[in-house]
């Protein structure tokens, strides 16, 4: 079997370059948003991310906290699909829209948001 | 019947292009770039743990290690960031020391960036123009620093050393040589129809891409983006500084922005040894204890440091971002993208002036 002289596994490096003050408060940040664990998350961008779009997420996130109106922030959208990427924009809007009509149909802000996470969630493992 | 193959395309670690290791895997169809991605870990210093727990003395050193090529904004950055925790003031002739001593080494970044895009393109001859051009500013910075690379210029409240009126005489005519000299060589690079077609309409990075990415520097600027920190610096704008930006977003526009702001640092240069009165050079001060987050514009952009000092003047907590970190991620998942053939792959990751070493910091 051919052994590739520069292929490696990079996930011991990916994890140094998330473990870094300014990275691990962005995470952390995402993490609370969809209300997992930190090593969740850091797992999920291993696997889904290269090393210099992990390096460039302190200042995506930068941009993206400006980015959207206040219930896409509050949702933690325009960071999902903008800074990390996990998610689509036309998921986002799809996740907004629905959060949306369920606090219109009279469901608590609490249930509505948790609802809104799990399908954020549900997206990203899918 | 053509055959088009899918391939797994590696560029690097080793390439004849590139400056330093870094190694890109694109995914092509044919020789349409549909991904690619970058793999890092080749020269990774670990300068931030090294820094933390030390005094800014010590620190201050290794932060214009950071980078071989733009030391000077470094040391730059780093010492008005501690300054700025202790309200510490540079005296009036040390700030346009500074602004003259910061340009210099803009110059030589820029010019080895283009000299490198040059190269990467096969125009050989104007590679080695430019390269030449460079040393006549790497004397000019040796002449005043002492030093071509980590000059440690800059001191908390002013300059290390100050300039005579022969050095600013000499400084003046090197100026007058590399406008002359760098006029002839833009219309090279502007009329060479070769150039032309390896360079415009290639590498595009939108308006969107760009902002989303946080690009920066004259990456960002060529894509019609108005950011550059200069233009909120004090000494810079007492200068009458504005930003040079241009709308194609091509490898085009990326090297003309270089080429253009080796003229607009003349020019601060030249207002800078005008503006200039006699006077001290160093002020006084002590660091303090308190926590920064300060930017300062790169040749490649925004530099960024966060920092926390205590009241023995130790770094306790430090975190850099340089401005290759956005403009590499960019380059990999929007200018590479799309490109039509292989061969623009280096030449469009060497318009956006990649350092590895910054990146790896």
């Amino acid at each position: 079997m051919n052994k590739y002289l520069y292929e490696k596994d990079l996930r011991q490096m990916k994890l140094i370059i998330l473990e870094s003050r300014r990275h691990d408060a962005v995470v952390l940040e995402l993490a609370a948003t969809l209300g997992i664990k930190r090593q969740q998350l850091r797992k999920i961008l291993i696997e889904r991310s290269d090393m210099m779009f992990l390096e460039n997420l302190p200042a995506r996130c930068d941009v993206a906290r400006e980015a959207g109106d206040d219930t896409e922030r509050l949702l933690g959208i325009p960071l999902l699909t903008q800074a990390f990427c996990l998610i689509s924009k036309e998921d986002g809007v799809l996740i907004k829209e629905q959060y949306l009509r369920r606090i219109q149909d009279g469901i608590k802000h609490e249930a509505a948001v948790s609802e809104a996470r799990m399908e954020m969630m549900e997206l990203i493992r899918s | 019947m053509k055959k088009t193959v899918d391939i797994s395309l590696p560029v690097g670690p080793m390439h004849p292009c590139f400056k330093e290791p870094c190694r890109i895997k694109c995914e092509t169809r044919g020789e349409y770039v549909l991904a690619a991605e970058v793999e890092l870990g080749y020269v990774k210093k670990g300068i931030e743990r090294i820094m933390r727990g030390r005094p800014w003395q010590e620190v201050m050193f290794l932060a214009e290690r950071v980078c071989g090529i733009c030391s000077v904004i470094h040391n730059f950055v780093f010492i008005e960031s501690v300054e700025h925790i202790s309200g510490i003031v540079p005296t009036e002739r040390a700030a346009y020391l500074r602004v003259i001593v910061n340009e210099l080494d803009r110059m030589q970044s820029h010019l080895l960036a283009n000299y490198s895009y040059c190269y990467t393109i096969e125009h050989e001859t104007l590679a080695m123009y430019l390269l030449n051009l460079r040393e006549t500013v790497m004397d000019q910075l040796e002449l005043i620093t002492g030093a071509r690379v980590t000059c440690a210029f800059i001191v908390p409240g002013g300059v290390r050393c100050d300039i005579s009126s022969d050095i600013a005489d000499e400084l003046r005519s090197a100026l007058d040589h590399i406008d002359a000299e760098l006029t002839r060589f833009i219309r090279i690079f502007e009329t060479g129809p070769l150039i032309g077609l390896r360079s415009k309409g290639i590498g595009i990075l939108t308006k969107d891409a760009a902002i989303e990415s946080h690009a920066v520097g004259p990456t960002a600027r060529a894509s019609g983006i108005d950011n550059d920190q200069r233009s909120t610096h004090p000494t810079y704008t007492a200068l009458g500084f504005s930003p040079v930006i241009r709308q194609e977003g091509d490898n085009f526009a990326r090297i003309m922005v270089r080429f253009e702001e080796v003229f607009q640092s003349i020019r601060l240069i030249r207002s800078a040894l005008e503006a200039m009165r006699e006077g001290p050079i160093r002020g006084g001060g002590t660091i303090k204890a308190g926590s920064i987050r300060y930017r300062g514009e790169a040749p490649r952009g925004e530099l960024l440091y966060e920092l926390t000092t205590d009241d023995y003047g130790r770094i306790l907590e430090i975190a850099i971002q340089t401005p290759s970190i956005p403009n590499i991620q960019v380059c990999a998942h929007a200018m590479l993208i799309d490109a039509q053939s292989a061969a623009d792959i280096t030449s469009i990751f060497i318009s956006s002036d990649p350092c590895i070493a910054c990146t790896e910091r």
